[in-house]
């Protein structure tokens, strides 16, 4: 069959037989490709499904996956050449068909090696991705097709030369390094369906919420702080109302949408975060939910990547301002980057925080701060009272006079927002305090990803007695400013702790620069290159007394 | 080997609403492995954190608790009036008897009465105090005003209330440093096991203690805090009116109160692991331990193991708290090997049937025709 004796013209490729035979190869040949796919479907949900994510990881240098499917199609190849040559004697269907021996067991070997690797974030099979991995099996099974057909044609024309027509299915075993662009393929093609099925999703969360018109709608808003705000007012608006609140860091149109399923008549007011990664998003979703009341926290230079410039991150949150019909806004003095936005607003604003210099309507003073708690003074509209929390770090005191403000635009009373303050609790991971029985004390703070997070956990730090021990990968995704941030992160961290352990590549060295000029003792910094790594020489040196700072997260997509 | 002819089901009911669930979860499964097997047939009933009752032999190993999986228990609920409670197994409702209920259940939602309260609507002999002593030992404030009229010493004391508090906290913490002056300690008044509790030892630390208590009880009690003073519980139960008081134990703390992890610090007992005996008081002071404790039992008609747990001071004893369903109902002050325990709970198992069978026959119904008079007003 495959020495093209019984094939006289091109018609005799294309016998049932044939068809059937190439369909079965396409069929194994997609199977494993999908095995070695694992990574790439995996980078493609964490970057939010978004091309553009995809393609940036891609690119990168220092990309290994890239590099590993180039040396798997390398070796096929080479395998398969010389496995054909050495068997071109002989006629039999295994020296044909064996010589893809060695492509197999590579792929194979591959898929185990992945497989034992502990992965942080596995891919979730929503409905979604489960779309995709079809639609992409699909394409794979057509490529294959396509190409053993193609090559059996070119084959054909070439029919004199009886090595040629031995060799010709050759590129099957280059289609490893296909793999990412085929995925991206599949994903543009998916892509329009998607598109329609999330708009017909936002179109029914839209009705529903438009339907309540007793609902009392809260949006919140910023470069960080947004849960943590969301969360504070939640758990005070509960000293009076039923409140419903979108659950952790479902602050995409999908996320908001899936969870006002769950919004029963019940619920008397509704609060959702809203994050942005480019021009417009904060739009739709102010399109989509309509609030009547807003909250703007501080805005930084984060996911520099995607929007380019501060100021253009600055006109996306605005745009939340821009789509209330009407309502209250309440914003952070704290930050001259939202501040300087509301000297002038249609709507009716109160600026809250804890710089008394700005003069703001909703005003926190009298701090004090220890390991156990902080107690201060709430001022709204010259009233007063005193409050206690046993959150810790000044910048959840500036988050708690954004809630308050809100609360007491909706009816709560200082008494009965001050009992609300008594009742909040960390969110997890952002500044989190865990105490292990062995008297270790552990500030998980892991969730943090931005500079300004990073000096309120120095400063919660600050608070504790003992030996200081901070963990920290560095901070990723600040697009241009990477480099700099992460090394004066480093150099902040001299005298402010007693020793670094410093996870993975990219920040790590940076970090360890800034470290080292500003004067830390080099035998203090330990460097490894996983997160269990860390935690596994923590737990030999950790003692009676230490306190441990888990400092921003890596995500998969950087390990 | 059953010397009746019918099954003697014995309910142990542990979990609950409270913060205390998990501890109550020892309680139980003590109490469920210790119960004689010949004689009784031991089921769990288990409450979680929704108050939902579950029965089930997986809730006999405590395994299982870490990892809380409804599909392998069965919902229980109950047919009152009729001794009996009902599950569904495999979408049939099984029926079984209840014999007799023991109450593990710490901390409020069941040893602040409920529990006394369900078993008296289930017309059923039940293990622990009755109605009115579980809900005054379970409030601080109601113990302190009950026994105020028995001399027994009382520490200056005050009570707060949550929205009070709030809206006027500068006043309360004024009159607070005014009336008790420190140290002093702040407590929810309902609740158990240390949870909630500070030490304030100025003013500046009032306001965040009372706080931190309003997150577990509406209602927050300070009292004076006897400096030097140690811990020493006592515990009582009845046979047959008969009163048995246990040998005095000391519970020792590191730091100046008795906290949650001072109590329940880890290692296999995982109850108070640090008690010693309290031998060494003066032999008058340990008599007036005994005197007291009996008394109160008796003068609230207490039932079923209660430990007392007081406060001794040079030579003043001062009353702490009183605990109607104590951890491990305090067994290891009475027995010294768990065989004794079974003994002992058989004991109480067979007075409260007893108990339950005299109050049946000695209440006579009183009959009236309130009903068939005519009603002016009620015809039409």
């Amino acid at each position: 069959m495959w020495q093209f004796e019984n094939v006289k013209s091109l018609n005799d490729l294309f016998t049932t037989e044939y068809v059937i035979f190439y369909l079965l190869i396409s069929l194994v040949s997609s199977g494993l490709l999908l095995l070695i796919s694992y990574k790439f479907l995996q980078i493609m949900q964490q970057s939010g499904y978004e091309g553009f994510g995809y393609f940036k990881w891609l690119r990168r240098n220092d990309n290994i996956y890239l590099t590993r499917l180039v040396i798997i199609s390398i070796l096929s190849s080479f395998s398969f050449l010389i496995l054909n040559i050495t068997f071109s004697f002989s006629d039999s269907w295994l020296a044909f068909w064996g010589s893809f021996t060695f492509y197999i067991v590579f792929i194979i070997y591959y898929w185990r090696s992945e497989k034992k690797r502990k992965k942080k974030v596995p891919i979730v099979f929503t409905s979604r991705m489960v779309r995709l991995i079809v639609a992409y099996v699909i394409l794979l099974i057509l490529i294959n097709f396509l190409l053993l057909v193609l090559l059996s044609i070119m084959a054909f024309n070439l029919r004199d030369n009886p090595l040629l027509i031995r060799v010709r299915f050759l590129p099957i075993c280059c289609l490893p390094i296909g793999v990412p662009f085929f995925l991206l393929l599949a994903y543009y093609i998916m892509k329009p369906y998607e598109r329609s099925h999330q708009m017909n999703y936002i179109r029914q969360c839209k009705k529903k919420l438009q339907s309540r018109t007793d609902l009392i709608k809260i949006a919140i808003t910023g470069s960080y702080g947004k849960t943590s705000v969301k969360n504070y007012l939640c758990t005070i608006l509960q000293e009076k109302y039923k409140v419903f609140a979108t659950p952790a860091s479902y602050n995409t149109p999908m996320g908001i949408c899936k969870s006002v399923k769950r919004l029963t008549d019940e619920h008397q007011i509704f609060i959702a975060e809203m994050g942005a990664r480019r021009r417009g998003d904060i739009k739709e979703l102010a399109q989509i939910i309509n609030p009547e009341y807003a909250i703007m926290n501080g805005i930084v230079g984060q996911h520099m990547e995607t929007f380019g410039s501060l100021s253009t991150i600055q006109k996306t949150k605005y745009e939340l301002v821009e789509n209330m019909s009407d309502g209250v806004v309440a914003y952070t003095v704290d930050n001259e980057n939202t501040s300087m936005l509301f000297s002038d607003c249609r709507l009716k604003t109160r600026s809250c925080g804890i710089n008394a210099s700005k003069k703001p309507s909703v005003f926190a003073k009298d701090i004090s701060v220890n390991s156990k708690g902080s107690n201060f003074t709430l001022v709204i509209d010259g009233k007063e009272i005193k409050c206690y929390t046993q959150l810790l770090g000044t910048h959840n005191i500036s988050n708690i006079c954004l809630a308050s403000a809100v609360a007491y635009e909706l009816g709560l009373d200082l008494s009965e927002i001050s009992a609300g303050i008594s009742r909040l609790t960390p969110v997890n991971h952002r500044l989190s305090i865990i105490e292990s029985n062995k008297k270790i004390t552990v500030i998980d703070d892991s969730y943090n990803s931005n500079p300004r997070g990073f000096d309120a956990a120095l400063e919660v730090l600050n608070l504790f007695e003992g030996r200081k021990i901070v963990v920290t990968p560095g901070i990723v995704e600040l697009g241009v400013n990477e480099y700099l941030e992460n090394y004066e992160l480093g150099k902040k961290l001299v005298g402010k702790c007693d020793l670094v352990i410093l996870v993975g590549r990219i920040g790590a060295l940076i970090i360890k620069n800034g470290l080292i000029e500003g004067g830390f003792d080099p035998e203090k910094i330990i460097q490894t290159a996983t997160l269990d790594q860390a935690k596994k020489q923590l737990n030999e040196l950790l003692l009676e007394g230490d306190v441990v700072l888990f400092e921003n997260d890596l995500p998969d997509k950087f390990a | 080997m059953r010397r009746c002819f019918f099954i003697k089901n014995l309910l142990v009911f542990f979990g609950g609403k409270s913060p205390e669930r998990d501890i109550s979860v020892i309680t139980g499964l003590l109490t469920l492995n210790s119960i004689d097997k010949n004689l009784f047939n031991p089921i769990p009933i288990y409450v979680d954190a929704n108050g939902i009752f579950f029965t089930g032999d997986e809730l006999k190993n405590i395994q299982f608790y870490k990892k809380f999986d409804q599909n392998k228990v069965f919902k229980v609920n109950f047919l009152f009036g009729e001794k009996t409670f009902f599950y569904q197994k495999r979408k049939k409702p099984v029926y079984e008897k209840i014999f007799c209920a023991i109450n593990c259940m710490h901390g409020r939602g069941g040893e602040d009465g409920s529990f006394s309260a369900l078993a008296r609507l289930l017309e059923i002999p039940f293990v622990g105090p009755d109605i009115f002593a579980s809900s005054v030992s379970m409030d601080k404030d109601f113990t302190k005003t009950i026994l105020s009229g028995t001399g027994i010493n009382n520490t200056k004391y005050l009570r707060l209330k949550r929205l009070a508090f709030f809206e006027k906290g500068d006043l309360a913490c004024a009159f607070i440093t005014k009336k008790i002056g420190y140290p002093l300690i702040v407590k929810p008044a309902r609740l158990g096991s240390s949870i909630g509790i500070t030490k304030v030892d100025n003013e500046n630390e009032l306001f965040s203690a009372l706080c931190q208590a309003f997150n577990y009880d509406d209602k927050v009690i300070c009292e004076q805090f006897l400096q030097g003073a140690v811990d020493i519980n006592c515990a009582v139960y009845s046979i047959k009116n008969k009163i048995e008081v246990s040998k005095l134990e000391q519970a020792m703390h590191i730091g100046d109160i008795l906290s949650f992890s001072d109590k329940y610090s880890g290692g296999d007992k995982c109850v108070g692991s640090q008690r010693v005996s309290a031998n060494w008081l003066d032999d008058k002071i340990q008599e007036q331990i005994k005197k007291y404790s009996r008394e109160i039992y008796r003068q609230l008609d207490f039932k079923g193991i209660v430990r007392f747990d007081y406060l001794v001071r040079e030579n003043e004893v001062f009353l702490n708290e009183i605990n109607s369903v104590p951890g491990s109902l305090a067994y290891y002050l009475f027995c010294d090997k768990l065989s004794e325990f079974t003994t002992l709970l058989t004991n109480l198992i067979e007075d409260a049937v007893e108990r339950k069978l005299k109050e049946d026959n000695l209440l006579t119904f009183y009959s009236s025709n309130v009903l068939y008079c005519d009603y002016k007003n009620m015809k039409k």
